[in-house]
């Protein structure tokens, strides 16, 4: 009985993130009775471990801008366009890269990538914060300037062939873990510090639930909007280090499939669309659901259409499971406050 | 002349901007290539961008209302995909008929977004970008991708696309010709315009645009404005993936799809507002021209295709700062705080 209430309290501290956690249960379940064996074998995790982290560091960051209110259609355009400009250099479109140390080209490039980065979300975080536009469309704004700037430099094409030790970096393992995953991992931690355990969390949750009232409670909310913006933008570039360094080239619309699905893992993660309310925990565990589905959806043979299909109701169908929960939770509220009353 | 001045002063600043950007490009253009000041580019942009226009409209709807929909791209093909498999199953050969059906699953796919924007009280933006996978992806799994030509559909069906509303001969002998589209523009300009700003509903849609609580004390029912919306939007979403079906005589199931930001950024660069209340189809045509111009002629002064984003996307920024920082100022002013 004991065990049972607490469970009970457990659920309904966070309703979402428990939905979540059957979701995921349910799936890995649903998983291991199709395809066992096939799925769940070591060369499948370590593809995994590969190719998760470029989605995960922009789910991430995509994550952190729902949950202050927002939301960023650039951050796959921002990675791009930084992993573009990374690329050409690398490529030696710019200058000749034989003459320059090696290591000191590859760390600089990696810097001048995040810098990059850095800035295309700063510049949305100026422009939601000092024009007040709506996020969604400055974003949108910023997404077709990026894609823009990342097609006038490539003219279109694929740049590849990078020098090896800058390869290193996608293939590299530590431990039997792969270097981009660790990678990933280090910048979850951060983030997850950031928003439990200081003030500036705290303060964009806030932010999610009610602006106005952050506002005059002496919260400087346009500071925030553009530390926050910049955090997302440098996440992007790391995402966009991953990518090059892993596919060792870089395109125009790589990775376009990703907007939707990071949505649909923060939303699946217990992030409330609005804002306000969600966690970074709850994102990892749903990409990972993400990514199992995916690896039994082309073990299935699904062709692209029915994958988007399959993403689509998904999404839907979150929300409506949320929905209906919180309306019984809420109504269950009622019920014993009428009890108590009594 | 002291109407005119006073028609002028009434234009807002974004539009004057941009009609003023849209003439000073053009002479840009004309200057370098005069081949750009033609009939026949006029006539190609009406060809190739009636669809946009039309389907740009709704969105404006929809964008009025306070909402988004960013499954129109999908609405449109997919709806025109149903109506072809329709119209050759049944051996239905007559444009008229053709219209009506598409308006009617177009309007249906509008009903379901706007239902569910009601029944789960989340963003529309990720409600619509849900049900445009859905639509999407159902369509191809059961009717499968495979492109269907014009011929196939029927005849009069492709001759509509392809035969012009009128030939002008040129002095050298050339002919140029207009196509039927933009009637269908202009009888969807005259209707939209009626509907928006001599309705109930229309003003309704207003209203709710600006505060939806407020609309709803005044006494509409916000539900119903809602499938107002969000139907015309769907309607006029499947005329468009007819037009661009007619356009190319060919029905591509795949196509369109993706370009559904394109025609929210044409929107916004009209000087509609994001969180909906103000927006004007002048607006939104001169949006649709600024991208059709620079899509057809930065060829002619002499820089590759691929600059066109980084256009688009400089005066789309421009755009929306100059209208998000009016209505800041505005807002200001009235103590609204908003980020």
């Amino acid at each position: 009985m004991m065990k049972r209430k607490k469970l009970k309290q457990i659920i309904k501290l966070d309703l979402s993130f428990s939905v979540l956690m059957i979701a995921t249960l349910a799936i890995c379940i649903f998983l291991a009775i199709a395809l066992g064996g096939r799925l769940y074998s070591g060369a499948v995790f370590l593809g995994m471990a590969y190719s998760i982290p470029e989605f995960a560091l922009i789910s991430i960051a995509m994550t952190m801008v729902i949950i202050m209110g927002g939301i960023d259609l650039s951050l796959v355009a921002n990675a791009n366009m930084s992993g573009m400009i990374g690329a050409m250099i690398l490529s030696g479109a710019f200058f000749d890269i034989s003459k320059v140390n090696i290591y000191i080209l590859v760390m600089g490039t990696i810097l001048l990538v995040l810098l990059i980065a850095a800035l295309g979300g700063l510049i949305n975080g100026l422009i939601i914060s000092r024009f007040s536009a709506v996020p969604m469309i400055a974003t949108l704004g910023t997404m077709t300037l990026y894609n823009g700037i990342t097609t006038a430099l490539s003219k279109g094409k694929a740049v590849a062939n990078f020098p090896k030790e800058f390869l290193m970096l996608g293939t590299q393992k530590v431990a039997g873990i792969p270097l981009v995953f660790l990678i990933m991992l280090i910048a979850f931690m951060i983030m997850v510090f950031c928003f439990n355990r200081t003030g500036y969390g705290q303060k964009l949750y806030l932010m999610g639930e009610n602006c106005a009232a952050s506002r005059f409670s002496g919260i400087n909310n346009e500071k925030n909007i553009c530390i926050t913006y910049t955090i997302a933008g440098l996440l992007s570039g790391i995402a966009s280090i991953v990518i090059i360094a892993r596919s060792n080239s870089a395109k125009v619309g790589y990775g376009e499939t990703y907007l939707l699905q990071s949505v649909l893992v923060a939303v699946l993660g217990g992030v409330s669309p609005s804002g306000g309310k969600g966690k970074l925990e709850g994102t990892l565990l749903a990409i990972f659901a993400i990514y199992l589905l995916q690896n039994a959806f082309n073990l299935w043979q699904f062709t692209t259409f029915t994958k988007k299909f399959m993403w689509g109701i998904m999404l839907l169908l979150v929300m409506f499971i949320t929905q209906i929960t919180e309306k019984y939770m809420n109504r269950l509220q009622k019920k014993k406050k009428i009890s108590k009353n009594e | 002349m002291e109407k005119l001045k006073k028609r002028i002063k009434n234009i807002p600043n974004t539009e004057k901007y941009l009609i003023v950007i849209i003439l000073l490009y053009s002479l840009v253009v004309s200057a370098i290539n005069p081949s750009f000041l033609s009939l026949e580019t006029l006539f190609d942009i009406c060809r190739s961008w009636s669809g946009m226009f039309i389907i740009a409209i709704g969105t404006l709807v929809v964008m009025i209302s306070g909402g988004i929909d960013v499954s129109s791209t999908a609405v449109a093909i997919v709806s025109a995909h149903i109506t072809v498999r329709l119209i050759i199953a049944w051996n239905i050969d007559n444009v008229l008929v053709t219209i009506i059906m598409v308006i009617f699953f177009g309007g249906a796919m509008g009903l379901i977004n706007a239902c569910l924007v009601q029944l789960l009280k989340v963003e529309p933006f990720i409600i619509t970008l849900g049900t445009g996978n859905v639509f999407f992806g159902l369509s191809t799994m059961l009717l499968g991708a495979i492109q269907i030509p014009g011929a196939a559909i029927g005849k009069k069906f492709a001759a509509f696309g392809s035969d012009p509303l009128l030939t002008v001969t040129m002095t050298d002998g050339t002919q140029v010709k207009l196509t039927k589209f933009v009637v269908i523009v202009l009888i969807v300009v005259l209707i939209t315009w009626f509907f928006l700003r001599r309705t109930t509903v229309g003003r309704g849609i207003f209203a709710m645009g600006c505060s939806e609580e407020a609309a709803k004390r005044v006494g509409y029912n916000t539900f119903f404005l809602k499938i107002a919306a969000y139907v015309y939007a769907g309607a006029l979403a499947g005329v468009m993936g007819m037009v661009s079906t007619w356009k190319v005589n060919q029905l591509t199931p795949i196509s369109l799809v993706g370009d559904e930001l394109t025609i929210i950024a044409a929107v916004v660069i009209g000087g509609t507002l994001p969180n909906g209340g103000r927006g004007k189809i002048f607006g939104a045509f001169l949006g649709i021209l600024v991208m059709a111009i620079f899509d057809s002629t930065l060829v002619l002064i002499g820089l590759s295709s691929s600059w066109k984003l980084l256009f688009t996307g400089i005066v789309l920024l421009l755009s929306i700062c100059a209208t998000s920082y009016q209505q800041r100022v505005k807002n200001r002013k009235n103590f609204i705080f908003t980020e």
